[in-house]
């Protein structure tokens, strides 16, 4: 079974409670990264069958799998 | 359009009045053209005087103005009609000075687009005092610099030995792990370089905009220009929570055409602008035009609540690279800058370079935004309003530029 990094956008109703949210993520295996209160995110990392059982729980308003961003070589010309 | 020369004028005068000065102005208009009260029609509210005088009188107000004059303008008042509908074609009724206008027109527009000669297509803009970006969109003419402005820079981190930040107060956080802020790559100090870079570099030209803004830099790009999801929204967290004002990304990844934006950014981007924080990021450089390749904006610059930038060159035409907003799902480009050629600081001892990219372009509009914020005092979507209200309209798609070439407020 494979980890994904995963983010959560936590909705407007819940953004007071963000830490009740991440207790309830933690409770389905979800392993939290960061709370970031100042723009109501969760990051962090969950087996990749279970991600589809995140969007059920109470406050979770967005999920996404977490990506990176790569720039051109330092050398390169269009950066 | 051709000017239209024959504008029709009721022999009466629309006298613009300063606003903190109409009353001065209105006995200004009595002292200098003595004209009956019933001559003039005031309306106050909007400090516009119609006054009815000829051209005799009218000529002795210009001469009776100063500097501090309560009289801004005078122009003839005109007769305006209601707009013909456009008749369908088929039925069409247009005089013989219509079709040569429109002719004109279009030859104008085909004149631009297909240069006769080389030569005068590519006009240098010369760079010995000022480079070309800050000059095409006014920064260098600005009496503006982002004082007590707070500005974040996402990006590689900074040049910390750079001899022009040496001695600027820099608020520099790392979320790159065993990687300080110091910048190992190069594209962190050229984009903090450009968007508040020093009045009086340590060697001409200069290339900064917003030279006494608070420059905040959060490195969430690795020495190797790598950085996740997680460490991009740390660093707008962090910047959120100290009170920045605008926040510059440089930074994106490609997107498929049909693709949407990441909502997660986007929410991040709304709270970010309720909190008056305006999110500036590159609109993406998978383009190569000239082999017919155009490619959607990347993400997250797609996302509606983030203000996505594309480049365009010295000749403000849009730059080989720059994507298009292709993806009708959020993916606008929103407003262009310079991204072709532009000359900034670098890590040492290379200290300066000329590179292209959206990511130079993002940074024009990031130092720029600060000078508007110093300005009018706006924050949040009324400072996206005001920057893409007053962008130079160009003659070309705005799938290419959006609103137009950022402008500087004077």
């Amino acid at each position: 079974m494979s980890e994904v990094n995963v983010l959560i956008s936590v909705s407007e109703e819940y953004r007071d409670r963000i830490l009740d949210v991440m207790g309830a993520l933690q409770a389905e295996g979800f392993q939290v990264e960061q709370g970031m209160i100042e723009i109501g995110v969760i990051t962090g990392s969950i087996d990749a069958e279970k991600v589809n059982s995140l969007a059920h729980i109470a406050g979770v308003a967005e999920v996404e799998q977490a990506t990176s961003f790569q720039l051109a070589p330092p050398d390169s010309d269009v950066q | 359009m051709p000017e239209n020369i024959n504008a029709e004028t009721t022999g009466k005068y629309l006298v613009l009045l300063r606003e903190d000065a109409v009353l001065e102005g209105m006995q200004m208009l009595n002292q200098t053209i003595n004209i009956q009260e019933s001559d003039a029609l005031l309306l106050s509210d909007l400090g516009v005087a119609v006054v009815d005088a000829d051209p005799t009188q009218m000529s002795l107000l210009g001469s009776a103005s100063e500097e501090e004059s309560p009289i801004l303008a005078i122009e003839p008042e005109q007769v305006m009609y209601a707009l013909d509908d456009v008749p369908s074609i088929g039925n069409v009724d247009v005089s013989v000075e219509y079709l040569r206008g429109y002719q004109e027109g279009v030859a104008q527009l085909i004149n631009h687009l297909v240069p006769t000669q080389p030569a005068e297509a590519s006009k240098a803009i010369a760079e010995a005092a000022v480079t070309w970006g800050l000059q095409v969109t006014q920064a260098a003419n600005s009496c503006f610099n982002g004082d007590e402005i707070k500005v974040a820079i996402l990006d590689t981190g900074i040049e910390l030995q750079h001899p022009d930040f040496v001695g600027r107060k820099i608020t520099a956080k790392s979320f790159i792990e065993n990687e300080d802020v110091q910048d190992g790559h190069g594209h962190g100090t050229h984009c903090v370089g450009t968007a508040c870079g020093p009045l009086r570099p340590s060697k001409l030209p200069r290339y900064g905009v917003a030279y006494n803004a608070e420059i905040y830099v959060a490195k969430v790009l690795s020495n190797e220009g790598r950085g996740t999801d997680s460490q991009i929204l740390q660093g707008i967290t962090w910047a959120i929570a100290n009170g920045c004002d605008v926040i510059s990304m440089s930074l994106g990844s490609r997107t498929q055409p049909g693709q949407s934006y990441s909502r997660i950014y986007e929410a991040v981007a709304q709270r970010a602008l309720n909190r008056g924080t305006l999110i500036v990021a590159a609109a993406g450089n998978e383009s190569r035009r000239n082999q017919g390749i155009i490619n959607p904006v990347s993400r997250p610059a797609n996302c509606p609540s983030i203000l996505a930038v594309a480049a365009i060159d010295a000749q403000l035409q849009v730059a080989n690279f720059s994507t298009q907003g292709i993806n009708l799902d959020g993916g606008q480009i929103d407003i262009a800058a310079p991204g072709v050629a532009v000359y900034s600081s670098w890590i040492m001892p290379t200290q300066y370079r000329t590179i292209n990219g959206t990511s130079m372009a993002t940074p024009h509009v990031a130092g720029i935004a600060a000078l508007h914020a110093q300005k009018s005092g706006l924050r949040g979507e009324k400072l996206w309003n005001l920057l893409t209200r007053t962008a130079k309209r160009l003659p070309l798609p705005s799938v290419d530029v959006g609103a137009g070439l950022v402008q500087a407020p004077q």
